[in-house]
């Protein structure tokens, strides 16, 4: 568990599992899943493909339930307490998302409407978001008449107009061309640290994480925490990247639990990647 | 003659909105529970396989008043195509838009106004334009077999009395109205689904 944690978590998974079931087969998504993310931390997730990220993603935001475990938001069940986590978590997808019949201010704006914001209780209007994520003159276009990286920055405004607690992207800039994924990943880093967001990055992408987290959980197949590193700023980016390469060239294995005192990974593990990463 | 052009319109167009709020709820219902689908869909097949004039016989000897039988009969026969529209229209609903909408915990009826009314609006207007032409019929022929009034009523003077150039001129007010009501539409289509009125455009 991180430092910052001696206050409530904003985020916790504790113990989570998640089965999928096809047909006879049962697939295991997540496998005793057990992190907690302090609030207004930037924590990115970063694992290989089909290690549960978009899961954890999906139950964090309450659309499925955990097969065992708890997890709880604000201290809060996000699927049991559905209603009672209104507003206070924003989403943006590897897809943009927008609903098609709509403007890009009416697609801004459908958090409000379902959530009845009044636009005296916003310090940021719909049109002064998407002012500033430089979409001005653009508020009456429907998506199809958007570029990719103007649809983005139309739902990032979207996930930010409500102003929730904590922000979730998944792979959110990854379908995106580098020089405009870059700029937009600024943006967002920049708008969540200044707003003081709890934010759960999901990315495949261990330069994104490099470059945007606080924290970064590396997890293993089926979900589970391999690696979780503190303090990126402070350290050496090379020498995470090296490290980061290792945890997730790891053979994916029953689940391995972080040790809560010395983040590090069970030794044999650790020994298995450092060695492939020299 | 506007009054007998009138009230046939009348009849089609109030007997297909109430079709169309009917059969789109059913259709709504059906696709987001199961239980509802496997009762509904068995009704509707079932409706499908007697034929459309068995309905109009059906209507005369059910009910009394000349509107009750017309309004019945076009109910009948264009509930299926707003049903499955209706149903189909929202599984085609992509699932990121089902939980990007959900992640904001809307209430049911919001959900149904932002998200599934909104989906349903191009598949819906399908189903009106493939019903018009139908219920146009099914109300002429009910008006050509049991009614007082109406086009249909007129057709059958214009048969009993040979009269060729009646019964053609009647038949391209019927044409002219259904081609009218589908201009209708494709306008409507266009303001509402498309926004092709929107200027803007990305560089």
């Amino acid at each position: 568990m991180s430092a910052a944690c001696a206050v409530p978590p904003a985020i916790l998974f504790e113990d989570v599992d998640k089965l999928f079931w096809q047909g006879d087969r049962t697939i295991s998504a997540l496998e005793h899943l057990t992190f907690a993310i302090a609030q207004g931390e930037y924590t990115c997730v970063l694992g290989r493909s089909g290690c549960g990220k978009s899961t954890t993603a999906n139950l964090l935001l309450g659309l499925e339930r955990p097969t065992a475990g708890r997890i709880a938001v604000f201290g809060q069940d996000p699927a049991d307490d559905f209603a009672q986590l209104r507003g206070r978590l924003g989403s943006i997808f590897q897809s943009d998302r927008l609903l098609p019949w709509r403007t890009a201010l009416e697609n801004v704006r459908l958090p409000l409407e379902i959530l009845h914001l009044e636009r005296s209780h916003l310090s940021t209007s719909p049109h002064e978001w998407l002012e500033r994520l430089g979409l001005q003159g653009f508020e009456s276009a429907y998506p199809h008449q958007l570029s990719g990286g103007m649809r983005s920055r139309a739902a990032l405004a979207r996930a930010l107009v409500a102003e929730p607690d904590i922000l979730i992207a998944d792979e959110a800039f990854a379908h995106l061309d580098e020089v405009s994924a870059e700029r937009l990943r600024r943006e967002f880093h920049h708008l969540a640290k200044t707003e003081g967001k709890t934010v759960l990055h999901i990315t495949h992408s261990i330069d994104e994480a490099l470059s945007l987290a606080d924290r970064i959980l590396v997890l293993g197949k089926p979900g589970h925490v391999v690696a979780d590193l503190q303090d990126i700023p402070s350290q050496d980016r090379a020498a995470l990247r090296i490290q980061l390469l290792a945890h997730l060239q790891t053979p994916h294995r029953a689940a391995l639990k972080p040790d809560p005192e010395s983040r590090a990974l069970p030794d044999p593990a650790f020994a298995e990647a450092q060695e492939w990463a020299t | 003659m506007l009054a007998t052009i009138g009230l046939t319109f009348i009849r089609i167009l109030v007997a297909l909105f109430v079709t169309f709020v009917l059969g789109t709820a059913l259709g709504i219902l059906a696709a987001l529970h199961v239980r509802a689908e496997r009762v509904l869909v068995p009704l509707i097949q079932l409706k499908q396989g007697v034929p459309g004039v068995c309905w109009v016989i059906f209507a005369i000897l059910w009910f009394q008043g000349m509107e009750t039988r017309i309004a019945f009969i076009v109910i009948i026969s264009t509930l299926p195509s707003f049903f499955y529209q209706a149903r189909d229209g929202v599984r085609a609903i992509s699932q990121d838009l089902w939980a990007m909408v959900r992640a904001w915990r809307p209430s049911r009826a919001q959900m149904l106004s932002k998200l599934i009314l909104p989906a349903l609006k191009p598949t819906l207007l399908t189903a009106w334009r493939i019903n018009l032409g139908g219920a146009t019929r099914m109300v002429i022929t009910a008006e050509l077999l049991a009614g007082v009034s109406g086009v249909g009523y007129q057709l059958r003077a214009a048969q009993e009395q040979f009269r060729m150039d009646s019964a053609i001129a009647w038949t391209v007010v019927l044409v002219v109205f259904v081609l009218v009501f589908d201009q209708v539409l494709t306008a409507f289509e266009r303001h509402l689904v498309h926004g092709k009125s929107a200027s803007a455009r990305a560089p």
